[in-house]
């Protein structure tokens, strides 16, 4: 040992890391005593005051594994004792939040000229994240999932304000905070996944679970609401990982209401969605003007579960508003004022997505180049199946008639002029069916209504047709 | 900070002092245990839309299912003579009413031991094990029980269960009989998925709400099962994903908080309604339909 010399700095790493993790092995010892953290916090005090004033490297990685393993046991005394009350829950905890807060404010590292910020950042984060599990999970299972996004929006609140110079001597803060927030958003988002969506208790008349994500919607809004200020610095988290907040709000809002409306209703749901969507984002440049395209896909998945889902439900109830082909024709009202608002508009024009989702810009744009077609034949086709699957065969060829009519329609107000071929082609068909169907398979009364029925349609389009002519032939 | 973010902030802070303060006072579900039960009911459903398309897309229809429930009819006899046979079915031809497939249904006994069990089978038969009779308490979990299972055939549940088979029939002209022998076997070896266990529990909840009983019928019906499996040790609450997945039906525990706090809030809105019980028309296999007792009503 004689032989070995160490040099300054050598030694500093040693034995400074050596007597860093000296509060460890009093923290072990104490352990079962109330005034444990107490005494392991102020060791840690001093040991960082003395950091600061010798600038001992090694003294500083002996403190994060003290403040470490310090942490570790006694959030390990709390959680197997919870019958401890909450005022000594709070006395064993909060001295090494505080110490923890105090390898934050002295972080300055002389050797490497910059404020050291993330590792009291990380600690002060888990801290709480914990803290708040240890607390409030014995009062309510659904108390820290809530607490958590409370403490993801005050992160972000702090990450948005304060000064976040260029480069690295300040320590970044604004980055690290982010990446907490982030990390707590995630455990919100898996405590809900495993925790939440079991509980069936109401708050004033609505479900509990229901509550909660209605805020985590509103906390998710927040985020992606918030953007970064324009003198502090870009980091990849703004770039890539921010504007995403808009996608997991939708998902997010998806899958809540997938689980909490009844199948029935849930056409009209994403109908309205779609409509709303669309007025929201009509006259939006950026990467906002991508929700249209997301407005189209709630408007195919309101196609899509009427025509697979709604046309064959059945319920044992006899009002009529919780009628399936009540519910049914009033999506078929929204579907059209829909239509024709996308109709209004070349909605896919200048449609922008954030760096992480430019894959989708392609999608988009072979989509726009046949916008009508899958804009509005999804629908057509989605209507069609509803009525052959929902109503009686001895009236379909007269409610066909009537989408023709809608088809027609359409033609007139969106000047699409392929509309009024493919309508007269579908009326042909539907003529075709009255012949050799209806007439030879119905009986008379119903005969009656649907050739009535069919003839006074044919001549209200005859008489737009007339009206409307020039802007048909165009 | 522009306008919406102070309004949003402000809004969020009420927000959760409100439900912080709620959950406080009222401490819901204070030990819950982890469970991807529902997460699996909701991915179910975007694969069930796929099932729903398909069967739409296959050429069978309602008449073909008729004739299935007439073949499986034969296979299930229902005893006239029987008390029990002939109380459940007067207990089904009077939910049938509010049923909308053109089904006559039917409800056949079957002896397991036991073993708590009901099934639904296309063409409207419903078929009931004794030990399922002998584990419910009154005549409104029974009823529970039928209209959970009329839920399955109401929402075309058997029908895309079955339809390769039914397909495979009609491309083979296989017998009807040897079909029915073929589809109970099908049948008694699968389950219907988690989400479809869950629209029939919705089904059932609705049906019992328009007929006269208790709504709590349903889940009393499933505290009974649960109590059942407690006794027979069957009862499994950790957390195990694998077992979530895997097991067919929702959790029993699940579902009963579910359907209690429904009732429970049906009964906030329907104070002054009576609903029938019928513990004594159970024990007497007498139904409310032929003779009602003043004693089984109840109010809230």
């Amino acid at each position: 040992l004689q032989s070995v010399s160490f040099s300054g700095r050598t030694f500093e790493l040693i034995y400074g890391t050596i007597f860093g993790c000296f509060p460890v092995t009093l923290a072990l010892s104490l352990q079962a005593h109330l005034y444990s953290e107490v005494v392991t916090a102020l060791l840690i005090t001093a040991l960082i005051i003395a950091r600061t004033r010798l600038q001992w490297d090694g003294l500083g990685i002996g403190i994060l594994v003290s403040m470490t393993l310090a942490q570790l046991l006694s959030w390990r005394v709390v959680f197997q004792t919870p019958e401890l009350e909450l005022a000594t829950k709070l006395f064993r905890l909060i001295p090494l939040m505080f110490a923890a807060a105090l390898v934050l404010r002295y972080s300055r590292v002389e050797s490497i000229g910059q404020y050291l910020r993330w590792p009291g950042l990380y600690l002060l984060g888990i801290n709480f994240t914990v803290a708040i599990y240890l607390l409030t999970n014995p009062i309510s299972s659904l108390l820290p999932g809530v607490l958590w996004l409370v403490l993801s929006v005050i992160v972000l609140q702090i990450a948005h304000s304060i000064a976040d110079p260029p480069g690295k001597a300040g320590g970044n803060p604004a980055r690290f905070l982010l990446q907490i927030g982030y990390a707590l958003i995630l455990l919100f988002l898996a405590r809900h996944v495993f925790y939440h969506l079991q509980v069936e208790d109401y708050m004033a008349g609505v479900k509990v679970r229901i509550v909660i994500a209605l805020f985590a919607i509103a906390v998710f809004a927040l985020w992606a609401l918030t953007r970064k200020r324009a003198e502090a610095q870009q980091y990849k988290s703004w770039m890539y990982l921010h504007p995403l907040f808009v996608e997991l709000l939708i998902v997010f809002a998806v899958a809540t209401i997938a689980l909490e409306v009844e199948n029935l209703y849930l056409p009209l749901v994403w109908i309205l969605s779609a409509i709303l969507l669309y007025i929201a984002t009509r006259n939006r440049t950026g990467t906002l003007s991508r929700l249209r395209f997301y407005s189209l896909v709630f408007g195919w998945a309101s196609a899509l579960q009427l025509a697979v889902v709604t046309s064959t439900l059945q319920t044992p109830s006899p009002d009529v508003f919780v009628q399936p082909t009540t519910v049914g024709v009033i999506n078929l009202i929204l579907s059209t004022i829909f239509l024709t608002l996308l109709g209004k508009n070349p909605y896919l024009d200048q449609i922008s997505f954030p760096s992480a989702l430019t894959f989708l810009t392609r999608t988009v744009d072979l989509i726009d180049r046949k916008r009508i077609a899958w804009t509005y034949y999804p629908f057509f086709l989605s209507t069609a199946l509803f009525l052959y699957w929902r109503f009686d065969s001895a009236i379909l060829t007269l409610l066909l008639v009537g989408e023709c009519f809608v088809i027609f329609g359409l033609s007139i107000v969106l000047r699409i002029v392929h509309f009024k071929t493919l309508s007269m082609f579908a009326l042909g068909a539907c003529l075709i069916r009255l012949v050799v169907f209806d007439l030879a398979q119905s009986g008379t009364l119903t005969r009656g209504v649907v050739f009535l029925g069919v003839g006074g349609i044919m001549m209200l389009m005859n008489y737009l047709y007339k009206r409307h002519k020039s802007a048909l032939e165009v | 900070m522009n306008t919406t973010r102070v309004i949003l902030l402000v809004l969020i802070l009420a927000g959760a002092s409100a439900i912080v303060s709620y959950l406080f006072v009222n401490p819901t579900a204070s030990s819950l245990r982890p469970t991807l039960a529902p997460a699996f009911q909701l991915a179910g459903k975007s694969t069930q839309i796929a099932d729903q398309l398909l069967t739409k897309v296959i050429p069978i229809d309602e008449l073909d299912e008729k004739q299935l429930g007439e073949a499986f009819a034969r296979y299930f006899p229902i005893d006239t003579s029987d008390s029990v046979d002939r109380y459940l079915n007067d207990l089904i031809s009077n939910l049938s009413h509010y049923a909308r497939k053109p089904f006559k249904y039917r409800v056949a006994k079957v002896n397991w031991g036991d073993v708590p069990n009901a099934f639904a089978m296309p063409g409207g038969v419903i078929v009931v094990s004794t030990g399922l009779i002998s584990i419910v308490k009154s005549e409104s979990e029974l009823v529970a029980v039928l209209a959970h299972e009329m839920g399955h055939v109401e929402l075309g549940h058997c029908f895309d269960m079955m339809k390769f088979t039914m397909l495979s029939r009609k491309i083979t002209n296989m017998p009807l009989g040897e079909l029915a022998d073929f589809a109970y076997h099908l049948l008694i070896g699968t389950s219907f998925s988690k989400t479809q266990e869950d629209e029939a529990d919705d089904y059932a909840f609705q049906l019992v709400a328009e007929t006269n009983y208790d709504p709590r019928g349903i889940s009393r019906a499933f505290i009974s099962l649960m109590t059942f499996e407690t006794t027979k040790a069957h009862s499994d609450t950790s957390f195990n994903p694998v077992r979530d997945y895997l097991q067919s039906h929702p959790a029993t525990s699940l579902r009963a908080n579910k359907f209690s706090e429904k009732a429970d809030q049906w009964w906030k809105d329907h104070l002054l309604t009576p609903r029938y019980v019928g513990v004594a028309n159970l024990q007497r296999r007498e139904s409310y339909y032929r003779h009602e007792l003043h004693e089984e009503w109840v109010y809230e």
